[in-house]
This record gives structure tokens, sequence and C-alpha cells, in this order.
């Protein structure tokens, strides 16, 4: 049955100002189906982001929607969530918007657990700046700034994410709408902070440098690359070089209880300082 | 078109009777033209090439898509999930 | 009447003064001299059931200040020299998508590192041309405990009230200040709350001039769902790149404090009936400043001071004054001349602007001052 993305969307603004084919679009459906899922009110929901092509996608939303300056959406987001902490709280961000000039932020966030949702759309590339590398373009790739090939080694931003503290880390692509989907869901659903990381084309600044300047041949691209969780685990390091790993890299249930939480808090943060609240505040 | 589909304004639809396995059913495609940015990623995406890229005017690169095939839909509803740009919906 | 007279630090005051006047985050992250001002509030926010959280850096605190303000909670952030420069690009974001939040600058040395444990009062510029673009500046220079208290409050009443971020700068030596004093009954406080929308949401646009320069500001979650950006934006909180709509909105975010001079601007004047020597003063400098007209006016100098308790929007008409009918202005200053340039403008010839400069990190002595003024009488 179709899904009635209407209801989300501010339809006045609509078409978005992505390109055509853009992976942003793919993402952007995605969320709206997951809180869809989850039942979440437009009127308790705040979308945040950064700068870039990723963070106009708030704009779109029919909800609080805010956004910020370049890589800080995240510490935005957080005021918001310590004022409101019943609310709900999404935050999108472009790769280098997340891991550039919001590194700190990102790693900080992922550390507090604070419950939040970043969708992070990885496209290898600054894409509203005009194409120059980011800290996920692939060695030997051609950027605006790396024009005889990328030396400049990428993060990992699921492992990145898992490493520094997120609850809930899962990696997806625009070629597979439904699985963002079930991943931004259950980042919705974790009470914590959660990463979803979604593999996305940007054919206009960095394929057309690599000979993929169509959104076709680029979503190929990716999926070409794309191996799952399950099976990297057992492939060797040469062979997962550039490659797309996908899957869910954290549930707080499995990982994370088992052994992972040797230094997490038992109590999601917002949750930890009510409780810090009633024990002193005035009567 | 049934009573409670209900395509937006602007949507052009096409129906037919369709097989899916063994079961008979009716689809129902909508897609909204002027939206519509002819990137083509609906035509990738369906297994059952429901959709043609033509030709015609637009603000974007000159591409548009329409239904060539409504009876061979089997309501995947990827293409619906891959369009990025709001402009299909399957019922 | 039983009289409400404590022990008070200035940084102890400022957080006070924070709740007091309806403030329920803090975001913050330490450097010395502001620290304490951290420290007091999370130690009390809880109590009131507000929020406090130490960010990765002073970026993040003053976006989180930011989050907090629109999600309907009075916010305060404090810093010093180094993290004011890092909080430069939020706060023009704050100027310009029109968010109350109030900012305290406990001064040190600069550039860079500087001094970090020593008095001066370095950012008097940066305060008012610190982020990039034009935006109205509302800046507030307590000189005593009493009033670092009541400018605290005054600093959110003119956020709340304009819908920009109001920078309190304190000198280091007024921050660690402890003194006995009283505070004002706190039923007679006038707290001020933004101004909120009168019409239902489908009416609503964030940024609507129909109802004066100030428009009214819906919380987050209160049923508006409107867009905020750092963009130049229209009415409706999108962004516009319209020639006139984005002049016609500098134009606006200037006036919503030049129109208002009169009721902003704030300073004392301290003996100036029949002076011909006037200091010009503000913040720590202005206790000694006192001090050396007090022991020049025993030697029968005609000296008075005019002491800005507010510093930016400065009293232009009052200098202008001042420029035509004394023969001189002694500006000290715990910085290499950034308020004496300014006044050197103004003065434009007619009077003689004379400096006094200390950057060492040692205070300005009254004694320091007197000199001066003798070698002007
Ligand atoms: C402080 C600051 N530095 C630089 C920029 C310029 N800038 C805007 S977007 C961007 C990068 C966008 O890339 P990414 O975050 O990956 O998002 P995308 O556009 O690819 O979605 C940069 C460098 C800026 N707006 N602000
Ligand atoms: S430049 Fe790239 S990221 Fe930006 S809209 Fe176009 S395709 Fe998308
Ligand atoms: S629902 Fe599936 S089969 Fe039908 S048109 Fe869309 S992609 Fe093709
Ligand atoms: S995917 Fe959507 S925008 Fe692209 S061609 Fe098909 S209908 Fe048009």
């Amino acid at each position: 049955m179709a899904f009635d993305y209407e209801k989300y969307l501010r339809m006045d603004k609509i078409p978005h100002l992505w390109c055509p084919g853009c992976g942003i679009g793919v993402v952007l459906k995605a969320m709206l189906r997951a809180m869809e899922n989850v039942n979440w009110e437009r009127n308790d929901t705040a979308f945040v982001s950064g700068i870039g092509c990723t963070s106009r996608a708030p704009g779109y939303i029919d909800c609080n929607t805010l956004h910020t300056t370049h890589g800080r959406g995240l510490t935005f987001a957080t005021g918001i969530k310590m004022a409101q902490p019943d609310k709900n709280l999404v935050i999108f961000s472009g790769d280098g918007d997340a891991t550039a000039i919001g590194g700190n932020h990102f790693i900080h966030a992922c550390r507090r657990n604070i419950d939040m949702t970043l969708i992070v759309v990885n496209n290898n590339i600054y894409g509203m700046t005009g194409g120059q590398h980011s800290p996920t373009t692939p060695i030997g790739f051609k950027a605006s700034t790396t024009i005889y090939g990328n030396v400049d080694p990428s993060f990992d931003i699921c492992l990145l994410a898992r490493a520094a503290g997120a609850t809930y880390v899962a990696r997806s692509t625009v070629n597979k709408g439904r699985t963002l989907e079930q991943y931004i869901q259950r980042g919705f659903e974790n009470k914590g902070f959660s990463v979803i990381e979604a593999v996305s084309n940007c054919h206009t600044q960095f394929g057309r440098k690599n000979n993929m300047s169509d959104p076709i041949s680029s979503r190929k691209w990716i999926e070409d690359r794309e191996i799952p969780l399950a099976k990297a685990r057992d492939m060797k390091a040469e062979d997962l070089k550039n490659m797309v790993i996908t899957g869910e890299f954290i549930t707080e249930k499995s990982d994370l209880e088992r052994w992972e939480n040797y230094n997490r808090a038992e109590k999601e943060y917002t949750e930890a300082y009510s409780d810090i609240i009633k024990k002193v505040k005035k009567k | 078109m049934s009573e409670k589909i209900k395509l937006p304004d602007g949507f052009r639809s096409w129906e037919a009777d369709v097989k899916i396995g063994k079961k008979e059913d009716k689809v129902t495609i909508g897609h909204w033209a002027e939206g519509c940015k002819g990137c083509a990623i609906c035509v990738d995406v369906c297994p059952k090439k429901v959709w043609k890229l033509i030709e015609a005017k637009n603000k974007w690169n000159g591409q548009l898509v329409i239904v060539d095939k409504p009876d061979a839909c089997i309501k995947c509803m990827l293409c619906e999930i891959h369009c990025p740009d709001f402009c299909i919906k399957i019922f | 009447m039983k009289k409400n007279i404590k022990f008070y630090s200035g940084a102890e005051l400022v957080a006070k003064a924070a709740i007091d006047a309806g403030c329920r985050f803090f975001g913050g992250y330490p450097i010395t001299p502001s620290s304490e001002i951290a420290e007091h509030m999370a130690k009390e926010l809880p109590k009131v059931g507000g929020t406090f959280i130490q960010m990765e850096d002073e970026i993040a605190a003053m976006g989180s200040v930011i989050g907090a303000s629109l999600a309907g909670k009075k916010s305060l952030t404090a810093t010093s020299g180094p993290g004011f420069s890092l909080k430069q690009e939020n706060l023009g974001y704050a100027y310009m998508a029109e968010v109350p939040v109030v900012i305290c600058n406990v001064m040190r040395g600069g550039p860079s590192t500087g001094l970090p444990t020593a008095l001066a009062q370095a950012d008097i510029m940066q305060a008012k041309w610190g982020t990039h673009g034009d935006h109205p500046v509302i800046a507030l220079t307590p000189a005593y405990l009493e009033e670092v208290y009541e400018l605290t409050i005054k600093a959110f009443n003119y956020s709340e009230i304009y819908r920009i971020p109001v920078i309190l700068l304190l000198d280091e030596l007024i921050a660690h200040l402890s003194t006995a004093i009283e505070l004002p009954d706190k039923d007679l406080l006038v707290i001020k709350d933004r101004r909120k929308p009168t019409v239902t949401p489908d009416k609503y646009f964030p940024y609507d001039t129909a109802y004066g320069d100030v428009p009214p500001m819906a919380n987050f979650f209160e049923g508006y769902r409107y867009h905020v950006t750092g963009l130049s934006h229209n009415k409706t909180g999108f962004p516009t790149t319209d020639p006139d709509l984005v002049q016609a909105d500098q134009e606006r975010h200037l006036r919503k404090v030049n129109a208002n001079k009169g009721k902003i601007i704030d300073f004392e004047s301290y003996k100036m009936k029949d002076a011909d020597i006037v200091v010009f003063a503000y913040g720590s400098t202005s206790r000694a400043a006192r001090v050396a007209i007090d022991n020049a006016r025993k030697l029968d100098i005609k000296v008075g001071m005019v002491r800005l308790r507010v510093i930016w929007p400065l009293p232009e008409a009052e200098i202008l004054k001042l420029c035509s009918k004394v023969k001189a202005i002694i500006v000290p200053e715990m910085n290499m001349g950034q308020l004496s340039n300014v006044i050197e403008k103004y003065a434009a010839d007619r009077t003689k602007i004379v400096r006094i400069n200390h950057v060492g990190g040692v205070p300005i002595h009254p004694s320091n001052i007197l000199d001066v003024i003798k070698e002007v009488r």
C-alpha cells in the first residue's frame, strides 16, 4: 500500500532542491516511514541538521525543524533534548558535517548516549560545496581537492560510532530503502544515541569525477561493493578495502550487553539527570 | 480507481489487473509528472520493466518517466521506495 | 523587613541572578576565569528542575544553549576570551535566527591563551564585532557585585524582549570578588519573557513583522512546527535570496536595538556637574577611577566620570556632548585602547583623548589615573 508521505511533508517545498536521483531523498523517505512505524507525533518531534545538501532535509519535514551551522547540529539537538527530554530528536548530517567539522561533537554525542538518532548520509564527498574530498572519500578517488587521486585515509563511520559509545549503530545503502527504514526505526526505538549511516550517491559531485556521473551507475557502484557484516567477519582485510560493510554494528541487546558495556552508564543521560533533579529539587 | 485510493493532486494514475504469483489483484500506479526529475531510478529498480524513460520538457534534465506496462506490476514497491522525489504511489 | 545580606562572589551572583531571571539551562565548557559560574549552575540548576551540561567545547556549548532556548528554556553559557572566540559562529547564528540567550564572558588577557588568570578587558571589540556580518549588540559591564546581579537579570530580560543573544562582560576581578551584599527583594524583580504568538499555528510565521520589529516567538513542541535557519530567510523562516527582503531584514535586526537605545543605554555620571575633565570608564577600572576622582577633587580639580553599565550600545549623544564641553577625556582600559579608539572618532579633535592602557594583568591603580588627571588639568 502506498505510503502517505504528504502527511509528514511541507508540500509547498516539494520538489526538493536535490539533484535528480540524489540518494538523500531516498533516505528522507525511509526516515518518514520509520517515523510512522513508531507513531511519533509531529508536534513532539524535532529535526536538526548542520550545513550541506543532506542538512537541507529537515526543511521538508512538517515538524519542528532546525538548520544550524556546519557540523554543529548535534550540539543544538543536545540542548533541545536536555531542555525537553520527552521529545523526539533526529539529526541529519552529511559525512563531512558529521565526521570532519563536526567530528568532535559526533564522538561526544556517541559517548553521552543521549536518546537521539543521527542519520549520516555518506556520499563520500562534500556535495554542497562542489565536490571536495571528505573524510570518507576512498583512497585513489578523485575530488576537486584530490585531482590526482585521494591519499587521505577514510573514517569508518560505524566503527567510530561504536567505539565512541553509541548504543545502536547500523549501515545500509540507498539501494535498500526498506532496510534503511528498518534500521532507522530501530534507532528511534533505542533508548540512547543511535547512528544510522546511509551510504548514498552523489553522482553530481563525486560520480562526475569518477566515471559514474548518473545516479544509476553511482548506485550500482555502491551496490557492487556492498558486503553484509556477517560475511565480512570472515573476510581478509585486503578484500574489504573500499567495501561497504552493511548491517547492524551494535544492537543494545546483543553485543553491548555481553561485552561492550564495561564503561557504559546504566541509564540514559537525560533519565540519569532527572534522577538528580528528583534528588536535589527544592521541596 | 476504487473508492479508498486517493492520489494527491497532480498525480496521473494507471490501473491494471495484475497477477502476483498465482493471486489475482488490482494495481493503481500513481505518478506525479510535475515533480518527476527523470532520474530513471524507478526504471532501474523495477523488476518487471513497468516504467519507461521518455524525452520530455522539464527543468532538470529533459527526461521523464511514464508507466509503460502497468499489468506487469507485481506491487513490490521498489519504485515507490526508491524514487527520491515522492513521485510514485503504488496502491 | 529582614535584610537579605549575604556573602557572594561575582560568579555566584551571575548564576543566582540567572536562575532568578528564569534560566533553566546551562551549557558550558570550563575555562579560567569563568569556570566558577558553570560550577554554581551545575549545583543550583537541578534544584529548580533545570538542566546543566558540560559540552565538549565552547562551540558545542553555544549550540546547546541556542537549542535549549528554542525548546523554551531561558539559557546561559559562560566562558572567557578563547572560548568566546570559539562561540562566535554560533553566536552569529543566534543573532540571525533571533534566539534569546545570555553569554557571560569573563574577560582575560589575549590574544590566544594570553594571560589566563589575570585581569583584562580584552574583548570589548570581540563582543561588538566578533562574529561575521552586521548584527545588533547589547553588552553589559557591571562594576559592582550588586550590579552583577542586577545586570545579569537585565541581560536575560533584554534577550527575551529583543530576541537576541546578550553579552555580559565581566572583569576577572569582578567575577572573583567576594563581599557581603544585599540583594533586592525577589518579589520586586522585573522579569521579562519572550512574547508568544497569539495566533493559531496556521497563521503563525516565526519572523512576522506585522507585530513589530521583534516577532512573537513560539517555542518548539508547542504545536507551531516552524523552520529555523541561519541562512537569510523570509518571514516564514525559510531561506530567501531576495535582495530587498534580505536588506529589509538586516535593517530590522539593527533597528531592534537602535530604535530602543534610549531604554538600553545605561551609564552613571559621577561628579559630572562642573567637570571639565572626564574619565570614561567601565568595569573594574571605573572603581580605580572613582578613587582617583575623589582624590583629585581634594586638589580642587574639576574631574568627573562617565561609567558605562551598558557598553554596547554606546551613549553616543552623551559622548558627543562631552566632547564639546570638556577639555580632556581620560579612558583607562585593561586593553590597548579598544574603547578609546571609538571615543577618539567621536571627539574628532574637539577635545583631547588621553589613554591609559594596561595589558600586563596588573590592575590600573587609582594613582595611575590621578597622575594623568593632574597632567591634563
Ligand atoms: C564553518 C563552515 N565551513 C565551511 C562551510 C562550507 N561548507 C558547506 S557544506 C560543506 C560540506 C558539505 O559536505 P557534507 O557535510 O558531506 O554534506 P553533503 O553536502 O555532501 O550532503 C562545507 C565545507 C560552512 N558552511 N561553514
Ligand atoms: S550535489 Fe550531490 S549530494 Fe548534493 S543534491 Fe546533488 S547529488 Fe545530492
Ligand atoms: S511496484 Fe515493483 S513491479 Fe510495480 S512498478 Fe513498482 S517496481 Fe515495478
Ligand atoms: S524515480 Fe521518481 S523522479 Fe526518478 S524518474 Fe522515476 S518517478 Fe521520476
